[in-house]
């Protein structure tokens, strides 16, 4: 008997007339690793709930079609019983927590279960110890990191003891450390205790080679589902872009074992370069040293921190900039650094690495306590945001901040009104720009997550501003949305525009940004073209560069690798080995 | 700013109580600070205060405290001579206010201010050390059994405070970098702008709680009668405590109902020590009081005393 | 002695009257995962507005008059929790004191009077809850003297309160104009957002298909 069964699922949510759900069959035998992927909307998240059970009990609705687990209908079990069983984590771990001290929050649903006072303390005993809880167990929940805080949210739902785990996108808000722990401890669970595990996931480079099975919806409707490699293929086929870039770089070749990891591609990549080259090491872009490298912008990839002193077209100066916050830490620790207009500049770094105040500073929202901040050679350190505000668009890590005009036509109006901008037919452009038009009198708060994210960006470019401040653009949206964004971004670089974003996503940064700045504890340790930066580092380097690392140096994004790759693998000498067409 | 008020573990001996004890421990000295009037008595609990802040290292916190505690007991000073007849020792005969009648002030109004100022101190000192002894949430725990949904609620809502203020100030300087100025214009201009942020906040707010209602409803909340989960342990430090505080309480009655600590202001006051027995009961009541201060140092000082409590 | 300590009493009977209204409260089914969250939501929002309204608007606080529109559109139970709450959790971080309970009391009834209004009136649109919201800008203050009256003022006598309340109506009008400013200015926006949200509280009648 399988444990899940899922008969011609159709679902409606209230007052919707499209389906979330659409006629949906599916088995899942206790134990397997299954990987939801898809864009947004695509009823991943709805699928997930189902087999929760929150869907339709939770949200109402319309619903067609039978869901069995173990047997019997999910629908007229005990809601004890099933929580008992299926465990499930969301998104958003500042939205999961709902007391105040972690010991508490771990035992919530336990209570909620009328367990014994023995058996709780005895279960909260048990999973503290086994997430590693214990240093922060008398902790108030609020003050918790976001990994700490999803850690948690994993640990309440453990504590139930149950054998299946839904995760929708359980590591989208976390940076890579963190995100990293939370699937190695879902691996592990899987993998050594036996759970049954169905996740939905965007970081997919981490997670995918993990999957017993792949599920690919679109619509509401699961248009593939088998062995990650066999959905690999009809993902490429179907112009799909839900793959690790490594996967989705071989699926390309069609070849008849697509590689899921950077380990597998590096395999298949030897083979390649042993024929045709006895081992010899090649490389694309080598820096200063090559004559033939692609021409990076600005005068400024030397990997020493520098001072652009006298360079007066710099949009961006910061020197020697210090900042500590008044409880007395100490953020920023003499950062300098300089950005020309037109440059697209991605700063990474760990969590407290002095990002997001390094960004803070660049929008005025701080004053530095020593150094300067220039910003279009105004001093913005003393005087803050008003100085540069209109020339300055400034994105933060969370689109609704944005929204609370009645339509999406307003809340562009609203700014161009405080800025005394009377000029308004740059809205219909930033509207159509942006492919919001038809949703110009629309609520934006009824719009999906990346179309409110576009929203939230138009509202701050109809100024036309100089200068584009992100903060973490790419967390929680899709490999499309990012695409998207990423393109886009690049687009108002090359017309001229600064771009400079503060990411976790080495990804997005080694595939749009020009220049890579690396921040660690408080000051900028590498400073240059992406190539220089990303294409030196083991561990903050894109997955295709960790491929072609010490094999191809200098590859960073797909395009590069499908140029360099690709001839590789169409000598005709082997054409009828390798290129056997899957499926 | 904001946490600085909140409980904060220390890992003190005085944060180490049940929260049952502490909260039974300062129900008694509210009791008293409100049964008694003498100003004696009255300075004591001050002193005993000050050294339960101190040993919980809280005087930062006490301080702003102390400073709002001045400030109405400024008023009251100001006030109570204004209204109070009854005293004797006319120090100032005013003029005829209407309503308020003849404004005379006497020295026994002025005392009985002075004395309720302390009082207030006292009280506000005694809160102050709830913030620094009690961690809210062992406290919500206690109640958790009669009233689980209500500890539920206040425990959900305690713990999106900080996220709360936290957006707020996020959301607030998204719309300053969009050209709003909230501290320029007109008053009905200014509402107008918090308008704004206040609509962003209350609807990414609700849109939060759906959210967490499902995160509660996957976690099976709702689904049958709901346990309590206490891991709080009794030890003798708390039997101590607890006898301590009822010994202290009983005193405390049987001297005012002998007529010892007991305070009259008017028509004309009494005298600060009226015999040996406002004495005696002052330092019996006392002694109970200052049971866990006591424990406290033997906690600190002593390795066997250490080890048996 | 004085023979009647009404300081002791009234603190106490506030504290006793808080407790038996929420555990009544409760009891009364109907608190799903749902409602829980949103209480504690609307609650902990009230709390921050009450906290941290800065300098700019002269602390006039944007909150009391949305307790009262909780009731009024949520019904008299939600008012009265997100009212109570209120300066519950906004005191554990500006300061808990004696006063609490009664501070309790007086914004559960704010948001029940909402929900007062709602009933008596049906028809009533966020204009009847201005001036409910202004009337309980001073009404707040009258109780709230009252308390204090009781526990620094001896002996009580109609006089005492009178100066009492007199030295605090500067605050009350504050508050009261305060009220009337922000429940005209984000009334009809706030009744708008939580009738939203009430309509998603409750799990529309299954259809099957």
């Amino acid at each position: 008997m399988p444990l899940y069964k899922i008969e011609n699922l159709t679902y409606y949510y209230p007052d919707t007339t499209t389906a979330a759900l659409e006629d949906i069959n599916l088995e899942i035998e206790a134990g397997e690793f299954i990987l939801v992927v898809g864009g947004s909307g695509s009823g991943k998240s709805s699928l997930a709930r189902a087999l929760a059970g929150l869907i339709p009990d939770f949200y109402g609705g319309r619903i067609g079609g039978k869901t069995y687990f173990q047997g019997d209908e999910i629908r007229t079990q005990d809601r004890r019983k099933l929580a008992r069983q299926v465990g499930m984590v969301f998104q958003d771990p500042e939205k999961q927590i709902v007391q105040t001290q972690v010991e508490a929050e771990i035992a919530f649903g336990l209570e909620n279960l009328g367990l014994t006072n023995e058996e709780m303390l005895r279960r909260v005993a048990e999973v503290t110890c086994f997430m590693g809880l214990t240093p922060i167990r008398g902790g108030f929940t609020a003050n918790l990191s976001g990994g700490q805080k999803q850690k948690l949210a994993l640990a309440a739902v453990l504590a139930m003891q149950p054998h299946v785990l839904v995760l929708d996108e359980p590591t989208s808000q976390l940076d890579p450390a963190a995100a990293e722990e939370i699937l190695n401890l879902v691996k592990r669970l899987n993998e050594e205790m036996g759970f049954t595990v169905i996740m939905i996931e965007q970081r997919l480079e981490r997670c995918y080679h993990l999957a017993d099975r792949v599920l690919l919806m679109a619509g509401g409707k699961i248009i593939c589902d088998g062995s990650a490699r066999a959905v690999a293929g009809h993902t490429i086929a179907g112009g799909q872009p839900f793959l690790p870039p490594v996967t989705r770089l071989f699926a390309g070749l069609q070849a008849t074992s697509i590689p899921l990891t950077v380990k597998e591609g590096r395999k298949l990549l030897r083979t390649r370069l042993n024929t045709k080259d006895g081992g010899e090491e090649r490389h694309i872009v080598k820096t200063a040293s090559n004559p033939g490298a692609t021409p990076i912008r600005a005068a400024c990839c030397s990997s020493s921190p520098h001072f652009a002193g006298t360079n007066r077209g710099n949009v961006v100066r910061l020197k020697n900039l210090w900042f500590t916050y008044p409880d007395g830490t100490e953020v920023l620790e003499g950062v300098n650094l300089a950005v020309d207009e037109g440059e697209f500049v991605a700063v990474l770094g760990e969590n407290g690495a002095g990002k997001s105040t390094m960004l803070r500073q660049l929008a005025g929202l701080l004053q530095p306590d020593r150094g300067t901040v220039e910003i279009f050679g105004r001093d913005v350190g003393k005087k803050g945001y008003r100085e540069i505000r209109r020339q300055v668009a400034y994105l933060s890590q969370n689109p609704n901040d944005y929204l609370f005009q009645d339509t999406v036509e307003e809340e562009l109006l609203f700014t161009l009104e405080n800025f005394h901008m009377s000029d308004t037919t740059i809205v219909d452009k930033m509207l159509a720009r942006f492919n919001l038009a038809r949703y110009r009198r629309t609520n934006p708060r009824d719009l999906s997550s990346g179309e409110r994210q576009r929203v939230a960006l138009a509202s701050v470019l109809v100024t036309s501003p100089g200068l584009i401040i992100l903060d973490e653009p790419t967390r929680g949206i899709d490999y499309r949305l990012k695409a998207e964004l990423g393109r886009f971004l690049q687009q108002q670089a090359a017309a001229g525009r600064t771009v400079i974003l503060v990411t976790h996503d080495v990804e997005f940064a080694a595939e749009y940004a020009a220049r890579v700045v690396m921040m660690f504890s408080g000051r900028v340790v590498s400073d240059g073209s992406k190539h220089d930066v990303l294409g030196k580092s083991v561990f903050y380097a894109p997955q295709l560069g960790k491929m072609c690392r010490g094999l191809y140096d200098g590859i960073l994004t797909l395009q590069e690798a499908q140029q360099h790759i690709y001839p590789l693998f169409a000598g005709p000498t082997d054409r009828d080995e390798i290129l056997e067409v899957s499926l | 700013m904001l946490e600085k008020l909140y409980y904060q573990d220390k890992g003190l001996f005085l944060q180490s109580f049940h929260p049952a004890t502490v909260l039974l421990y300062l129900l008694v000295l509210l009791v008293l600070s409100l049964l008694y009037d003498h100003p004696l008595y009255l300075l004591c609990l001050l002193f005993l205060l000050a050294c339960l802040v101190k040993g919980t290292e809280g005087m930062a916190v006490w301080e702003g405290f102390l400073k709002i505690g001045l400030i109405m007991m400024l008023v009251l000073m100001v006030v109570n001579p204004l209204v109070i007849r009854s005293g004797a020792t006319i120090i100032w005969q005013g003029p005829v206010v209407p309503l308020l009648g003849r404004l005379d002030i006497s020295l026994e109004a002025i005392y009985f201010g002075l004395v309720s100022g302390l009082r207030l101190l006292v009280i506000l000192s005694i809160f102050c050390l709830y913030n620094l002894m009690v961690n809210p949430d062992q406290a919500l725990n206690l109640f958790a059994r009669a009233a689980g949904k209500s500890a539920l609620m206040v425990a959900l809502a305690t713990r999106m405070f900080p996220t709360m203020v936290r957006d707020l100030k996020r959301i607030k300087e998204v719309m300053e970098l969009r050209g709003v100025d909230f501290e320029q214009g007109p008053l009905g201009q200014r509402v107008k702008k918090y308008a704004g942020l206040y609509n962003v906040l209350l609807f990414s707010s609700l849109e939060g709680s759906l959210e967490i209602a499902e995160s509660m409803q996957a976690r099976a909340y709702g689904s049958g009668r709901r346990t309590v989960y206490s891991r709080h342990l009794l030890r003798p430090r708390d039997y101590m405590t607890l006898g301590g505080s009822l010994l202290a309480m009983f005193a405390a009655v049987w001297g005012l109902a002998q007529g010892c600590g007991g305070f009259n202001f008017y028509p004309v006051m009494d005298d600060l020590i009226a015999g040996r027995g406002t004495l005696v009961v002052l330092v019996i009541v006392f002694c109970y009081l200052f049971v866990p201060l006591m424990l406290g140092g033997g906690y600190k000082y002593c390795r066997y005393i250490k080890s048996k409590i | 002695m004085t023979g009647t300590n009404w300081g002791l009493y009234i603190t106490i009977a506030g504290v006793f009257f808080v407790a038996l209204l929420m555990l009544l409260m409760e009891k009364r089914a109907g608190l799903g995962a749902r409602q829980v969250a949103l209480i504690a939501i609307l609650a902990a929002f009230c709390a921050a507005g009450r906290t941290v309204t800065g300098v700019a608007l002269l602390f006039l606080q944007p909150t009391m008059f949305l307790v009262g529109i909780t009731g009024f559109v949520f019904g008299a139970r939600a008012g009265f929790f997100v009212g109570a709450m209120t300066p519950l959790i906004s005191n554990l971080f500006i300061g808990m004191g004696p006063w609490t309970p009664w501070q309790m009391i007086c914004w559960g009834l704010v948001g029940m009077s909402g929900a007062a209004v709602r009933f008596l009136f049906p028809r009533a649109g966020y204009k009847t809850m201005i001036i409910i919201c202004f009337g309980w800008g001073f009404l707040y203050g009258a109780v709230m003297d009252l308390w204090h009256w009781c526990v620094f003022t001896r002996p009580l006598t109609f006089n005492g309160y009178f100066l009492i309340w007199a030295a605090g109506v500067s605050f009350d009008s504050l508050r009261a104009a305060g009220n009337l400013l922000f429940c005209a200015a984000l009334g009809r926006q706030s009744i708008k957002i939580l009738n939203y949200f009430h309509k998603k509280m409750d799990v529309r009648y299954l259809e099957n298909l």
